[in-house]
């Protein structure tokens, strides 16, 4: 009889608790630009769905289902797909899109209101490092301006010996950052500060017009740009129209759309556009086994990924599939914590954080084996957020067809 | 005439009623026949005016669109909108240098989710929450559509406005994406211009075209029209209600136009039937009236008639008796049967009728005139009676004589009574005119015959005055009585008449006067011959009762020939030469010459002067100080009458008294110089200047003047006792009773009684106890004469004894010398008065004299 009831209670309680495991659902929300840098939006939610098709959508006892929310490159879009998922009591995580302005503008609620927000490609600097003692919920995995700035200037300056750089630059959060940065380096550097072109956002063919024709008449050699694919190639068109006798170094943000499209070989190969990027390439060049399973995972019938170049906006993919993994990880992690069995949606994302901050064993992804890439945030370590730092970039510049190479000019880890 | 009133009123009642029927009948008819084709024109009008009223509304409403669209592509409104930037400063400075249409007033910015961001009024008028609500939906319809839409804030439908909101939003594009909504509000003006002649006033809505309203509103026959490319409708009001409007228009006119088309044939109409049937009518019922009304008046005339105490009769043209009344019966005492036919001349004239006035009466009879006469008739041909016949002529309807009517009262007793009274007046009228006492005509008859002769105008004849009054005539009738001085008055009357011709007359104007007026011959050595026999035998002693009776007379002469005078003024010139005759010591005959012309002139002259300067009041008070003889200070003034002349000139009393006297303008002039230095007195006391006393010459007469008392009793001062000086003439005896009475009265009243000029002769011892004055002002001729004869020392001496047993206190006037003033002093005299202390002064020297800054040293010496 004992043992019967022993039986009865055993059936019940898995019972209860195969459907407690095979029901429950964490969401992971991607907050990214679906409309104007669909490429960009496309490769991270590829790299995503890429490394989660790795653990096969599961982590733990928990089925993991990828929402993707378009924020058309608007603030406020991305801020109300942000409520969306504060208000979703099975959202665990927002991996976050391609532009920055978004979440400089919103980094005050989001850490307010407690929203995980893993970040594959977004630069500006003070995103992951907020005021005021706020607890810190956004982390990155992408080049981080405060490095990457200094790391253009370092490249205009020491690499390709600019002698008149100019900064050409978006008129947004993002823009704005990187101006003071920029202009800090050209201050330590001991060289005059540059002359500076801030752009809308909303750039048209006449500004863009206008912007060439003043910098021509800077006579400057170079200029370190930041912008979108779409005003990137307005501005270095309409350069090459005027015939400046430039160089054009760009932040990555230009691959975040059709940028290739848009802009030919020839102004490509004439301006001799270079771009700042991770070190992906550099990485499949090594034949990284992590890059190439992760291609493969990608690939389909219809599209598949061979080379890395093949994959629209790599850098997307390569940042979205490696903070994935440590997404992965973390959550793993924290499902072992106590407290998320029975803790609210709040308290999950709580010890997600957490997780993720105190990552111990190595992760292993694309550009490189993760080592505890999160460490809790202070003052003190502003950079306890950043997945990636200085060694991770590299400059790449564009092959004929469009496809993204390694520059020549430039060693990796300089 | 009541009947023909009605008539008339009917006759336009049913003209009027023909006019409004008519009137009606067409208004019908334009409605039923007209209504459809005007209808349709006022549709079409009323559609053409609702088209251009809806291009109106487009021409707003596009450029506002134009500018909505622009200024949503606006970079920085982009980067606001979608959270580049926080604020939208840089739009609205964008905004600022924007020429905004004036009808908008606002701008929304909404974002992707259709939640307004920020909205910027540019004008001074605010959105209602309506607005607010329905620029909301609408900015989620476009970021829906994302493309522009145009609104109406309907919530206003309902509302009797003529503006209405309109709402255009367009979408915000980030490159090819709706990330926002741009909404601007605009308020169109949906007032009509001023409707016109011949418009309709529309109340308009715009609605949107899928506006399920609007769908209801074509359903009721509104008139709908697209306002441009906007997809709004302006819908105007109903067709019923529109076209009742054009209903009422379109009867009211048509009314008007044949109220005025009809209104000449309805006045033609009137006026023919006023002139042919109201008028003829009129006349009709006028004729009867009018024979209604002779036959009542004949029917009340004959019965008047019949109890008149007139006699009446009528006559035919022949004058043959056809009717009378029996008053006339009675008076003629024919009976009716004896009368009637006959002629009135035969039955009632007589012998004494007087034949003038029956030839009179035939010609007027003839002439067809109506005549009134007296006659003497005769009652069965001998008894004789006056009657008062007045006669008219009858005449019928149209004009013709017929016959006379003719009626008479008796007079016969009044005819009597004149005839009495004429013979009774002769006498009075003579009686009037005649002095009866001596025959000679009187004043009465003098003034006439004079002023009929003044009227004359004659070249030849000069007029003459021969004034004569009998010297001593009252001792005549004093001592030998009344009928010896009417005696003596006979036979001058009888002088008079020998001596005269038949042209001049003799006139007794009264008493002892007689007056001879020269009426043809008025020579003046005519009168003055007539003039010195006259009193050649006036002088010649007269015999009476065996006594001798002796008068005399004066005789002033004036004549026309002389032409000192007018005519009119020949008496009073005659009268002056009596004047002057008397003057010269009677009996004799003055001429009035050119000497006597110059002394009456100037008199004349004074006259004048004297009333002027009372009329202007020149007449001032001059005062003459009185001093206290043992302190030789100021104890009163004596006022003393002045002629200012506006010459300057200062006339003293001689110069004007006398003259003043003679025209009676004493009492007046007396009253003006006394009110004015009772105001002068009242200046003194207001200046606080001390007088104890101020005298006043005062007439006995004219102490019983009441004005004299109540100009006292009206004085503004207290301090200054007020005196009055009365001649010494005041004791004779035949003063007045009421004397003593009135001096009571004045010491009553507290004033002081002086007697002035005592010594000259009048008083008696008895009189002035019984007065009981309380000064004694000495004639000045005893004071001159004191120093130099003893009589007048010694009559001072006595009056002041006297004064002294009366307890009467003396004062001396005169005072000249230093000698009269100690000799006055040294006699008694209380108070001294005259030029050696002061003359007389005018009020301002006065003033100086008695202030005591300005008082003099005095001294006797």
């Amino acid at each position: 009889m004992v043992g019967l009831m022993r039986v009865i209670w055993f059936l019940l309680v898995c019972c209860f608790a195969g459907q407690s495991v095979a029901g429950e659902k964490l969401r992971i929300y991607i907050d990214a630009d679906y409309s104007m840098a669909r490429p960009a939006a496309e490769a991270i939610e590829l790299g995503v769905r890429t490394a989660m098709s790795d653990v096969a959508n599961r982590v733990g006892n928990f089925e993991i289902e990828i929402v993707p929310k378009d924020h058309r490159a608007n603030s406020k879009r991305s801020y109300s797909n942000l409520r969306a998922f504060t208000e979703d009591p099975t959202g665990i995580a927002v991996i976050g899109g391609v532009h920055s302005p978004p979440y400089l503008t919103h980094r005050q609620d989001i850490n307010e209101s407690g929203i995980p927000l893993l970040l594959p490609w977004s630069a500006a600097g003070p995103i992951t490092r907020p005021d005021d003692d706020q607890l810190n919920w956004i982390f990155r995995l992408s080049v981080d301006d405060t490095k990457a700035g200094p790391f253009l200037v370092g490249h205009a300056l020491n690499n390709i010996e600019c002698e008149q750089t100019v900064l050409l630059l978006v008129d947004t959060g993002w823009g704005r950052a990187n101006r003071v940065t920029m202009g800090d380096a050209f201050q330590a550097a001991g060289v005059p500060a540059p002359v500076v072109f801030m752009f809308s956002s909303s750039l048209g063919p006449a500004s863009a017009r206008t912007i060439a024709e003043k910098i021509k008449m800077t006579n400057a050699d170079c200029a370190i740009m930041l912008s979108r694919a779409r005003e990137g190639a307005l501005l270095v068109n309409e350069l090459h129209q005027q015939s400046a006798d430039i160089r054009i170094i760009s932040h990555w943000g230009i691959l975040s759309g059709d940028f290739v499209a848009q802009v030919p070989h020839s102004v490509r190969s004439d301006l001799q556009i270079e771009v700042l990027q991770t070190c992906g390439l550099e990485v499949e060049g090594k034949g990284r086994a992590e890059l190439v399973q992760a291609l493969k995972n990608a690939s389909t019938e219809v599209r598949p990924f061979k080379r890395l170049s093949d994959v629209p906006a790599a850098t997307g993919f390569v940042h979205g599939y490696d903070l994935t993994r440590l997404l992965i990880a973390a959550l793993s992690n924290a499902m072992e914590m106590d407290g998320w069995a029975d803790g609210s949606i709040v308290d999950r994302r709580n010890l997600f954080r957490s997780s993720l901050e105190n990552l111990s064993e190595p992760v292993e992804g694309i550009l490189k084996t993760y080592n505890r890439p999160f460490a809790p945030y202070s003052d003190a370590s502003q950079d306890a957020h950043e997945a990636l730092g200085l060694q991770d970039l590299c400059v790449v510049s564009f092959s004929e067809s469009g496809q993204l190479v390694l520059s020549e000019t430039v060693e990796p880890h300089q | 005439m009541r009947k023909a009133v009605s008539i008339n009123k009917v006759f336009w009642i049913l003209l009027a009623c023909s006019f409004a029927f008519a009137l009606a009948t067409a208004a019908v008819a334009v409605w039923v026949t007209a209504k459809p084709f005007l209808t349709e024109t006022h549709k079409r009008a009323v559609i053409s005016q609702a088209k251009q009223e809806a291009s109106r509304i487009y021409s707003v409403l596009d450029p506002s669109a134009s500018l909505t669209v622009y200024l949503a592509s606006e970079p920085s409104l982009l980067s606001f909108v979608i959270g580049d930037v926080t604020r939208d400063d840089a739009f609205v400075d964008r905004l600022q240098d924007t020429v905004v249409p004036e009808n908008v007033s606002e701008f929304f910015v909404f974002d992707f989710e259709g939640s307004a961001l920020s909205f910027h009024m540019v004008s001074t008028r605010s959105h209602s929450l309506e607005t607010t609500s329905a620029a909301g939906e609408l900015a989620r319809e476009v970021l829906e559509t994302q493309t522009l839409a145009i609104r109406t804030v309907d919530t206003y439908r309902a509302v009797n406005t003529s503006f209405q909101e309109i709402l255009i939003a367009a979408p915000i594009m980030n490159q090819g994406f709706v990330e926002g909504v741009l909404t601007s509000v605009l308020e169109v003006d949906l007032r009509q211009d001023e409707v016109g002649p011949g418009q309709i006033a529309m109340q308009a809505r715009i609605v949107d075209a899928d506006d399920p309203w609007s769908a209801d509103l074509e359903r009721q026959d509104a008139i709908v029209v697209p306002v441009g490319k906007t997809g709004m409708q302006l819908v105007l009001n109903s067709q019923g209600t529109l076209f009742a409007t054009i209903g009422q228009e379109l009867v009211l006119k048509a009314i008007v136009a044949i109220s005025a088309a009809l209104l000449l044939p309805f006045s033609i109409f009137g006026w023919l039937g006023r002139q042919t049937i109201l008028r003829p009518h009129a006349e009709v019922e006028r004729s009867r009236n009018k024979l209604r009304e002779q036959q009542k008046e004949l029917s009340e005339l004959a019965s008047i008639a019949r109890k008149a105490e007139e006699a009446i009769l009528i006559t035919d043209l022949e004058t043959r008796i056809i009717w009378h009344n029996p008053a006339f019966e009675r008076r003629s005492g024919y009976k009716a049967k004896d009368i009637i036919g006959k002629k009135p001349t035969s039955l009632l004239q007589g012998p004494e009728t007087d034949p003038a006035t029956r030839a009179e009466i035939r010609k007027a009879l003839d002439a067809r005139q109506p005549i009134t006469v007296e006659l003497l008739n005769y009652r069965f041909g001998s008894e004789e009676y006056w009657i008062r016949l007045s006669i008219s002529t009858l005449f019928d309807d149209e004009g013709q004589a017929y016959g006379f009517m003719a009626i008479s009262s008796d007079i016969t007793d009044q005819k009597k009574y004149e005839k009495n009274l004429i013979s009774t007046t002769s006498a009075m009228e003579w009686q009037a005119l005649h002095d009866e006492l001596t025959g000679l005509p009187n004043r009465r008859c003098f003034n006439v015959t004079f002023e009929k002769l003044c009227a004359e105008k004659s070249d030849e004849a000069s007029i003459a005055i021969i004034r004569i009054d009998l010297d001593h005539f009252k001792n005549v009738n004093d001592t030998m009585g009344h009928e010896a001085g009417d005696e003596v008055l006979c036979r001058v009357a009888q002088i008079l008449r020998e001596e005269i011709t038949e042209h001049d007359i003799p006139v007794r104007i009264g008493g002892d006067e007689f007056i001879v007026l020269l009426g043809k011959d008025g020579s003046l050595v005519n009168a003055q011959r007539l003039a010195n026999n006259m009193l050649s035998r006036i002088s010649e002693p007269m015999d009476y009762e065996g006594k001798s009776l002796s008068v005399g007379a004066s005789f002033g002469v004036a004549t026309e020939e002389c032409a000192l005078v007018e005519k009119e003024d020949l008496v009073r010139a005659a009268d002056a030469a009596l004047y002057i005759a008397k003057e010269r010591g009677r009996s004799q005959v003055i001429t009035y010459g050119p000497a006597e012309h110059d002394k009456v002139v100037e008199v004349r002259d004074v006259a004048e002067q004297i009333r002027l300067g009372l009329q202007r009041g020149e007449f001032v008070p001059f005062y003459q100080p009185q001093i206290d003889a043992q302190t030789l200070e100021v104890v009163g003034v004596e006022v003393l009458a002045r002629w200012a002349q506006p010459n300057g000139n200062v006339v003293s009393p001689a110069g004007f008294l006398e003259v003043a006297e003679q025209l009676s303008m004493l009492t007046t002039l007396d009253a003006m110089v006394m009110n004015k230095a009772l105001e002068d007195v009242a200046e003194l006391e207001r200046a606080q200047i001390a007088l104890p006393k101020v005298s006043f010459n005062v007439t006995a007469s004219r102490l019983s003047d009441p004005e004299l008392l109540v100009a006292i009793d009206a004085r503004e001062f207290k301090d200054t006792k007020v005196s009055f000086e009365i001649l010494e003439s005041v004791f004779l005896d035949d003063q007045p009773e009421y004397l003593d009475f009135t001096l009571d009265l004045l010491r009553e009243k507290g004033l002081s009684i002086e007697i002035d000029d005592f010594g000259s002769g009048h008083a008696s011892m008895i009189s002035l106890m019984r007065v009981r004055p309380d000064v004694l002002k000495i004639d000045q001729r005893l004071v001159y004469g004191a120093p130099q004869t003893e009589v007048c020392q010694n009559m001072v001496r006595s009056i002041i004894g006297i004064a002294e047993s009366l307890q009467i206190s003396v004062t001396a006037e005169g005072v000249e010398t230093y000698m009269h003033a100690e000799m006055m002093q040294s006699m008694g005299c209380q108070t001294l008065q005259g030029f050696h202390f002061a003359e007389p002064m005018s009020f301002e020297h006065l003033k100086n004299f008695l202030s005591p800054t300005e008082e003099p040293q005095r001294k006797l010496g």
